[in-house]
């Protein structure tokens, strides 16, 4: 069941990323989407889902954060003054 | 083995394919984004551009790819590599590069520099460029110690100012 709602869910992605670039015309939305739909969802449903994670992970932002994070554990220790 | 090999080649083919059909809803975005006022420009450049990505696609593929990775991820890369990279090779041990650091040169190259200047001779672009450089390192370091040593004397005349004022407290009130 779990499965079957993240296939809807990254369907739904495929054809949202679609309607955003080639909206302009519906046919191309309704072909485009199919496409992509039959090859990363029903086909190939991990590669799908990898690169859903992929796009979450590069357009989230979530990159910025890791300069700011990784410093906290691999920086130098500051010396103790005596 | 063979039909190992078969389903793989079947799945590199429809990859190919599904990067094909994403390259050119990128692409096609931006035609009509660009020439939103102009039908006729959008579709003869979209034809070109169809005709681009699915008789040369792997070299255009590659391209986009490119301008993915260095202009619209540049900056990502950039803060990714000065404050998460850079770091992590300080902490093994190992000197990030750093451009902005001025370039010493041997002591040969240095005198025979100097000997050309002194001598009226043209010195090469790089020589002169690193004994400006030199010169202002030097010039730099100077004022800064002459920053600290004025620093310094004048926090002992304000420790002279202090201990002063309190003898005169004392002598006064005891």
């Amino acid at each position: 069941m779990l499965w079957w709602i993240w296939l809807l869910i990254i369907a739904f992605y495929f054809y949202n990323w679609v309607k955003e670039h080639v909206g302009f015309s519906p046919l191309l939305t309704l072909a485009v989407s199919g496409v992509l739909i039959y090859y990363m969802v029903i086909e190939y449903p991990w590669l799908g889902s990898l690169s859903f994670i992929t796009m979450m992970l590069l357009t989230s932002g979530i990159l910025y954060l890791l300069p700011w994070v990784l410093p906290f554990f691999f920086g130098h220790k500051p010396e103790q003054q005596q | 083995m063979l039909l190992f090999l078969d389903g793989l080649f079947a799945f590199l083919d429809n990859l190919h394919f599904i990067v094909q059909i994403i390259t050119w809803c990128y692409l096609l975005f931006w035609l009509y984004m660009t020439f939103r006022d102009m039908p006729v420009m959008f579709g003869l450049t979209s034809l070109i551009a169809s005709y681009f990505i699915f008789a040369h696609s792997l070299s255009t593929s590659f391209l986009v790819l490119v301008f993915f990775a260095f202009m619209l991820m540049g900056t990502q890369l950039q803060m990714l590599l000065q404050f998460g990279v850079y770091p992590i090779l300080g902490f093994l041990g190992i000197k990030p590069p750093n451009p902005f650091e001025p370039q010493m040169m041997g002591h040969e190259e240095r005198q025979s520099a100097i000997q050309k200047a002194l001598k009226g001779q043209e010195m090469s672009q790089q020589e002169s460029q690193m004994l400006y450089q030199e010169m202002q390192a030097q010039m730099q370091q100077q004022s800064m110690q002459e920053a600290e040593q004025y620093v310094g004397a004048e926090r002992k005349k304000m420790q002279q100012e202090q201990s002063n004022w309190e003898q005169e407290m004392y002598m006064r009130h005891g």
